[in-house]
């Protein structure tokens, strides 16, 4: 059984269709990219696979189960975690704690207790702390844990994104262009982190727009273009593609 | 903003310290007339706390918590002069009332965001304003409920402000003691993030509805709370101490302290209650000036006293400690 198999997706926008009855798979332990041009509907399928918005149609099977139209709530729980192309870090807060939120979906003190500030609290509180140190080392953000998040640069909010996201342990995670806005020495870096990822086995499922990256990390690929797959298979053969190449006519995929 | 607010111990130093000196104030200043002023300086700091988790950490307005200040006293005022219960009983019914109204408003209006969200309390706060002038038989109308009976505990009624006061600092001490474990909780992170951005809290598992009314909830209790310590103290209750007026003052006092630090509520709370009540010599004259510091602070102190306390120590600090930091950051890079 594929840890995510994504049937007939689709997502209408009024008279727009975003998504048009995609399908495609993807396996405990892959890296698999999702691209295509601007517009091909890569962002709206992450927001479908992540509950934020409802799918008009098709099914999401996470481990068997239809997660379609659940609540984004709901999904982290199950053990699916994103990042966001326009970040979205917490900036009223600083860096660890940032990566301290996302640890929410793996602890349980409610209000009550928390009010109350019983021993149980802190323990779990100083476990979230210690757990996101650790993450914040591995995107190489430990030495900023106590600045405030909002001034990092568009680069590093990515990988506080990343190490947040981590923070509660999915079993896959989508990351949504990564790669944006660092230079050449920081995506090998972020290259080697998603490596890492995978070693600690979770699944990686990306939107990207660095196509060097993508044919470099991933296992394999699936091309949008308006909504609809028009290719699926290891970047290889997926660069071969006479659609793909009539789809991204003129872009990068040329350089990789 | 964690080191404003302190870290591990030292926040229950600080607070210690403001225990002492709250306990100390009605000891140098010991006439009724004080007493009173911090009476009505601890009821503030009571709801401010409270309208800060909303407002300052999950980022929801409301103008409308006069309504729960007023639910809480009239809860009280029925439940002693109308059926003869004890104030003790009243209290309790002005917590169960406010939380339960809170939870019927909180749950459709905190769909709604930003100025929407404000002008759904708004609209609130006016009904609840009418109710307290319409429904006579309870409320008695524009004349309000007289002879409300002072609280008492085991036999000892808290029958002067002096005594009062002991009751409202202990609720204040506490109120800033459960204040203080959200803010630095899984809890008080979610808010924060709610306010940060909703689409990313969600994504991180946390139930942003689910937080915004048990924040709201939480807040509109402790303004009620307050509302039945401020009859225990004046005896009476009538309409027009719960005015839009007061909705905005206490959300003025929210912002003037500094949104978002719960020492920014202390603060905010404590030096408006003070500045209002010095200003009422200046009788027809005090609302203007009242706005006018308020405005000259909001542009020249975006944050808040807090904000601007930090600022300054800050850029103090860098000033005093050039030499060493630069040092400690060349140590840091090699």
């Amino acid at each position: 059984m594929p840890l995510l198999d994504v049937e007939n997706l689709k997502k209408q926008f009024g008279g727009l269709t975003a998504v048009d009855g995609i399908s495609f798979r993807v396996s405990s332990g892959q890296i698999k990219a999702l691209i295509g041009p601007n517009g091909a509907g890569k962002t709206t399928a992450f927001n479908l696979l992540t509950g934020i918005d409802a799918p008009t149609s098709g099914r999401i099977l996470f481990e068997g189960h239809n997660i379609a139209g659940r609540k984004p709530h709901e999904i982290a729980k199950i053990g699916i975690s994103r990042t966001f192309q326009n970040t979205q870090i917490f900036a009223n807060m600083n860096v660890l704690e940032n990566v301290m939120v996302g640890r929410h979906a793996r602890t349980r003190s409610g209000i009550f207790k928390c009010m109350l500030g019983i021993p149980s609290v802190r323990a779990e509180d100083s476990e979230s702390e210690e757990k996101a140190y650790s993450l914040l080392g591995l995107v190489g953000l430990q030495k900023k844990a106590l600045q405030s998040s909002d001034d990092l640069p568009v680069g590093e909010r990515h990988l506080l994104e990343i190490a947040r996201a981590l923070a509660m342990e999915p079993k896959l995670i989508l990351l949504d262009e990564p790669a944006a806005g660092l230079n050449n020495e920081e995506t090998v870096k972020l290259a080697e982190t998603i490596y890492k990822i995978r070693s600690d086995g979770v699944t990686v499922l990306l939107v990207e727009h660095d196509m060097g990256l993508v044919m470099e990390i991933s296992d394999e690929v699936v091309v949008l273009n308006f909504g609809a797959k028009i290719a699926e298979g290891p970047p290889l053969l997926v660069q071969q593609d006479e659609q793909v190449i009539q789809a991204y006519l003129g872009q990068a995929v040329y350089n990789a | 903003m964690a080191s404003a607010q302190g870290t591990g111990r030292s926040r229950w130093v600080w607070v210690g310290i403001y225990a002492a000196v709250m306990a100390l104030l009605p000891i140098i200043y010991s006439s009724n007339y004080y007493i009173k002023v911090l009476v009505a300086l601890g009821i503030n700091t009571i709801i401010v706390l409270g309208l800060n988790l909303l407002m300052g950490y999950a980022g929801q307005v409301s103008i409308g918590h006069a309504a729960f200040y007023g639910i809480g006293a009239y809860a009280l005022a029925i439940m002693t002069t109308k059926y003869g219960l004890p104030a003790w009983l009243g209290i309790a019914a002005a917590i169960i009332v406010g939380g339960l109204v809170a939870y019927w408003i909180a749950k459709p209006s905190l769909r709604l965001k930003g100025h929407y969200l404000a002008m759904a309390t708004l609209g609130f706060a006016e009904i609840v304003h009418v109710l307290f002038l319409e429904l006579k038989d309870m409320t008695g109308g524009t004349d309000g409920l007289y002879g409300v009976p002072a609280p008492s505990i085991a036999g000892f009624a808290f029958d002067t402000p002096q005594k009062l006061y002991i009751l409202v600092w202990l609720v204040t001490v506490v109120s800033l003691v459960l204040a203080l474990n959200i803010a630095h909780s899984r809890v008080g992170r979610a808010l924060r993030a709610v306010h940060g951005s909703e689409i990313a809290a969600a994504a991180m598992g946390v139930d942003t509805a689910k937080y915004k009314i048990q924040v709201f909830v939480l807040s509109a209790i402790l303004a009620s709370v307050g509302g039945s310590l401020y009859v225990s103290m004046v005896g009476y209750v009538s309409p027009e101490s719960f005015t839009l007026g007061v909705s905005i003052t206490l959300v003025a006092m929210v912002v003037f302290g500094g949104m978002g630090n719960v020492w920014g509520a202390i603060i905010g709370a404590s030096t408006l209650t003070i500045l209002q009540e010095y200003l009422k010599g200046y009788q027809d004259y005090n609302m203007v000036i009242f706005g006018a510091i308020l405005m000259l602070a909001m542009v020249f102190m975006p944050r808040g006293l807090i904000g601007a306390g930090s600022e300054i120590i800050s850029s103090v600090r860098r000033r005093f400690a050039d030499i060493p930091e630069t040092a400690g950051e060349e140590n840091a890079a090699s």
